[in-house]
């Protein structure tokens, strides 16, 4: 059974698509006014953030002394680097997808009006509000090989005691689980908030025509969360590429250079080894592997009119 | 109506961006050292607890009445970052800080300490010639050495009695063999000791630079701190016996630093090598019976046992330079500062009059006989790390390398990948 | 599909079946953070003796003390604590008087550029932090506003993650509405609060939460400006506990509970506005 063509034009009318045109009654001084609304955040966003970036841009050129791509060709040079940027790229489109999937599958779990609703929130959102140095320590305790709380799990359950942290092939996963762990429940948060926006009119419209959950969820929720779920996909995306702190404290690279993430090295050249120029040639690098992959996403989550 | 709400819209935008450029030009609230009447203040930077340090301020002030001292506590792990972003960018504060033995070379390189030429005659008279040597560079003196450091073993008397081990003679001429303590430490793992051997500092060259040498290896270096030499047996066997301790269950995997001590505290391990500081806290441990003994070495090879530890630094852009100089002198060339200094700490002083109250205080804490084998242990088979512009890139490659040996990689693949990684790290710093 | 057999059958799956997968997830996300609450009202040399295998002695102190949490809260700790909610909530009402308007005029107005200067904001919080911490405190220094509030409040103001996602909302407030306003002659101030922000609040909340958890996070812009000791900021204090020579876990686990509630408890407070409410039909669609 299909959903009626109303409620679905309805729903298609009141979403204006970005960019779509818009009827503006005098059109003269508008721009004046957004550039005002705009002014502050602007300012902020070109001393605080851009002008610092130009200046990263060009200390990776190289200095006053010498000038030019030598910070690029060195790290070009290097075997070390080419490892860090694959294991970076896949470690990414693993832990993103599987983020946002929990993230709106746990969201939309906890809005369906069920007892202690609030609660179960908040408890899910624990992790996210806790300083991100303490998650890692506590996990790195959990994940212990010999004596470790989820080993002594899974050895309850008869399940062999696993490395974890301490094997090149597990402890990649392993820092896939504590981020999402503590990562879940904050981007949960967001797509409460676009649930919410969600009026109950189109339900009890779905409803009444005597759609199934499933069609519901498909037809209406999911469309009309597509801007909120933009927003979580690109936002998540930005923070696991700039991911470093649990490296440092749990792995340092390691085992085998297997989590040696290129913010954890950007991290070490910038801030141990004091190698700014090569610390901002590899921050372009990765910059531009998140811009290439942010703007796919953008076109897969654009909003169809 | 347009027309005001629009206006008063826009002013609170002008108000806005008229606070950013006010508060960019007023100063912000860090006070610099007011010297109108002489009187000095100190900023020193360092990572001990601040409740460690302000007795040795306490005692500073008490006899330089026109100095005082303000104390700002940055955690260890972060200490580099900020001596970089700070003093290495120009800042005139912090004026004293702490410098870690091996990271005085690529501090020096980079202008962040002050050279203290004046005061090296006399500085050699009274202080450790291992701690002077760590802090020359090129020739020069460019900090003070406030601490030095040694290593010895530990053992869990309980743990070995239930093996019927004889417990290990404190005695240096009987030190023990890594190899007897390999078996003796199985034996006590068959009796009921969930692990045989552990390290306080596992996986750290500190920790593990001494069995090398032991086994002949070297530090791991040549050509001035250019090159690196693994590829050797001495290396090669030290490396072996660590991969073994893990893959055949003598000592766990996956725990690190932090969580060391509480191994040796939890009676969870018969043998535990680590640093004489420890001894305040295992003395006090309840139900922990723990012996003394010599830090071991390789058969056939010479006993050799960690050392360094911290120096004191002047910022080479300080406004105080005399009362910086002065207050890094008094806690390292006096007697007094440097006694004051290691009561807060218990790691061994780098002045030769301190030392001799530390190992007073010592034989409090700990069995008798062992102020004697750090006297004899920092006199006799110190060795010390490596003094490279590069140690940061050489230490964080060493402790991958060792990391991946204990957890399973081969000494031989091991070795050759960290040997292959430092050849590209080393030949990226400057010298 | 007759309606009542329809409602009954989701209710009765609503308790049996949901309601204990809700219990079991969060209790994935709650355990771990339990486990060191226990820890932190054990003394340290219990921390770790009960690790494994799994026995009641793992969640059930045998002495329970509160020692570390007295110790935490009479050290330096409680101060940074006082730092890091002044530096927090100072970003936020900050942060979201400059990311809500430019949202705003992201959202409702159409003018050139428009989406250039979308592109420029998403990638402003592209760029990670660390990479232009070093220039920028920098210039801190050289205005000599190191150990400030503002100092740690101002670098989070530039926030174009909260302006993306309040635009994102905003994108949603129905045409008809703002052009009835304009209709009625209100100007463009009173659209925004009072159309754009009442229907939003589930965003406004969720941008400020954004800035503030930018905030509680923080690790390294306090560290690198403000180490003295009444300015420090609660994840620098709790970092000390694990130094060189000490590992004070107990106090560790003590202040991060204390760390840790206080924004779980804004988040329960502010629970009331994230329910779909039924009155919103015909207010927005």
């Amino acid at each position: 059974m299909t959903i009626p063509e109303s409620a679905v034009k309805e729903a298609v009318v009141r979403r204006p698509a970005p960019g779509s045109g818009r009827r503006f009654r005098s059109r003269s001084w508008e721009p004046l006014v957004a550039l005002g609304f705009l002014t502050p955040a602007l300012v902020a966003l070109v001393v605080l953030r851009l002008w610092p970036t130009a200046t990263a841009i060009r200390g990776s050129l190289g200095g006053i002394d010498t000038p030019g791509l030598g910070a690029y060709r060195s790290l070009f040079a290097d075997s070390g680097f080419y490892k860090s940027l694959t294991t970076t790229v896949v470690f990414n489109l693993i832990v993103n997808p599987v983020q946002v999937v929990a993230a709106l599958a746990i969201a939309v779990l906890l809005s369906q009006r069920l007892p202690a609703q609030s609660f179960w929130r908040v408890l899910v959102f624990l992790p996210a509000a806790m300083p991100g140095a303490i998650s890692a320590i506590l996990w790195g305790i959990a994940l212990r090989p010999s004596d470790g709380m989820v080993n002594a799990l899974l050895s309850g359950l008869g399940i062999p005691k696993q490395p974890f942290l301490t094997s090149p092939s597990q402890a990649i996963w392993s820092l896939v689980l504590l981020t999402s762990w503590a990562g879940v429940g904050y981007w949960m948060i967001f797509i409460i908030a676009g649930l919410s926006d969600i009026p109950q009119t189109y339900y009890e419209a779905a409803r009444i025509d005597g759609a199934g959950w499933w069609r519901t969820f498909f037809h209406i929720t999911l469309p009309l969360l597509r801007r909120p779920l933009a927003f979580v996909l690109v936002s998540d995306t930005a923070a696991n590429f700039r991911l470093f702190a649990p490296v440092q404290i749990l792995t340092e690279g390691g085992p085998r250079q297997s989590t040696n993430l290129l913010m954890y090295d950007i991290y070490r050249q910038a801030y141990s080894y004091a190698n700014p120029e090569g610390a901002y040639a590899e921050v372009m690098i990765l910059l531009a592997v998140m811009i290439v992959i942010v703007a796919v996403q953008f076109r897969l989550l654009r909003s169809e009119s | 109506m347009f027309n005001q709400h629009r206006v008063a819209g826009l002013m609170k935008y002008v108000g806005l961006a008229a606070m950013f450029s006010i508060v960019a030009a007023c100063g912000g609230s860090s006070g610099d050292g007011g010297s109108g009447d002489g009187h000095v203040t100190l900023t020193f930077l360092g990572s001990d607890p601040p409740a460690t340090v302000q007795p040795v301020i306490s005692a500073f002030e008490k006899t330089h009445r026109n100095t005082t001292v303000k104390y700002e506590n940055v955690p260890f792990a972060d200490i580099n970052t900020t001596l970089s972003a700070r003093v290495g960018k120009g800042s005139t504060d912090p004026d004293v800080f702490m410098a870690d033995y091996p990271t005085i070379p690529a501090l020096a390189q980079r202008h962040i300490l002050m050279p203290l030429d004046d005061l090296l005659p006399a500085a050699r008279s009274v202080l450790l010639p291992d701690g002077i040597d760590a802090s020359t560079y090129k020739g020069h003196l460019y900090a003070l050495p406030g601490r030095a450091s040694t290593n010895v073993l530990f053992y869990n008397k309980k743990l070995l009695a239930a093996a019927k081990i004889k417990a290990p003679s404190i005695d240096p001429e009987q030190r023990l063999t890594w190899e007897t303590v390999l078996q003796e430490a199985r034996q006590a793992q068959s009796a009921g000791a969930q692990w045989g051997l552990f390290f306080d500092q596992v996986s750290r060259y500190y920790q593990l630079q001494p069995l090398a040498e032991s086994a002949g290896g070297g530090p791991g270096l040549t050509g001035g701190g250019q090159t690196p030499a693994l590829r050797n047996p001495g290396w090669q066997k030290a490396m072996s016996f660590y991969h073994d301790l893990f893959s055949t269950g003598v000592s766990p995997r996956g725990i690190p630093v932090t969580q060391s001590p509480d191994l040796f505290t939890g009676a969870k391990v018969a043998f535990w090598v680590g640093g004489p500081w420890w001894l305040p806290q295992f003395s006090k441990t309840a139900g922990l019976d723990f012996g003394v003994a010599p830090f071991p070495y390789f058969q056939g090879g010479k006993p050799v046992t960690p050392t360094g530890s911290w120096s004191y630094g002047v910022n080479p852009h300080t406004k105080h330079k005399a009362a910086a100089v002065e207050f890094v002198r008094w806690l390292t060339m006096d007697p007094t500062g440097n006694e004051a200094l290691f009561q807060g700490r218990f790691l061994p002083p780098a002045n030769l009059k301190a030392l001799d109250a530390y190992y007073a205080e010592v034989a409090k804490v700990a069995p008798s006989g062992t102020g004697d084998l750090i006297k004899y242990e920092i006199g006799h088979t110190g060795v010390p790390r490596p003094r490279i512009v590069g140690w940061l890139q050489f230490d964080e490659a060493t402790t991958n390398m060792f990391e991946d040996i204990r957890n399973g990689q081969s000494a031989d693949a091991a070795i050759t990948a960290a040997d292959g990684r430092l050849k590209e790290m080393l030949a990226r710093v400057p010298s | 599909m007759d309606t009542n057999a329809f409602d009954q059958w989701t209710v009765r799956t609503r308790r049996f079946l949901l309601l204990p997968l809700a219990v079991v997830i969060a209790a994935f996300f709650a355990l771990p953070l339990f486990w060191m609450t226990i820890s932190a009202v054990r003394p340290h040399s219990e921390i770790f003796a009960h690790l494994s295998p799994l026995h009641i002695g793992f969640y059930v102190p045998d002495r329970p003390t509160a020692h570390n949490v007295t110790a935490v809260l009479s050290g330096d700790f409680l101060r940074s604590m006082i730092n890091s909610l002044v530096t927090a909530v100072g970003t936020v009402v900050i942060g979201i008087a400059v990311s809500v308007p430019a949202a705003f005029a992201l959202s409702a107005f159409r003018f050139r550029g428009r989406q250039v200067l979308f592109i420029v904001i998403v990638t402003s919080f592209l760029v990670p932090f660390e990479a232009i911490a070093l220039p920028l405190a920098d210039n801190v220094r050289q205005a000599g506003m190191e150990n400030t509030y503002w100092a740690l409040i101002l670098p989070a103001i530039g926030n174009g993650q909260a302006i993306f996602l309040l635009r994102q909302f905003f994108l949603a407030v129905p045409v008809e509405l703002r052009e009835a306003a304009r209709v009625d002659g209100a100007s463009w101030w009173t659209i925004l609060w009072r159309i754009y922000v009442p229907l939003s609040w589930p965003a406004v909340i969720s941008a400020g939460l954004i800035l503030f958890h930018f905030q509680w996070q923080a690790y390294l812009w306090p560290l690198l400006v403000s180490t003295s000791p009444d300015m420090e900021l609660a994840p620098v204090t709790l970092a000390r506990f694990l130094g060189q020579f000490d590992f004070d876990y107990g106090q560790l686990f003590a202040g991060s509970l204390i760390a840790t509630i206080i924004p779980a408890l804004v988040m329960l407070r502010f629970q009331r506005y994230f329910t779909t409410s039924l009155a919103t039909s015909g207010v927005k669609g």
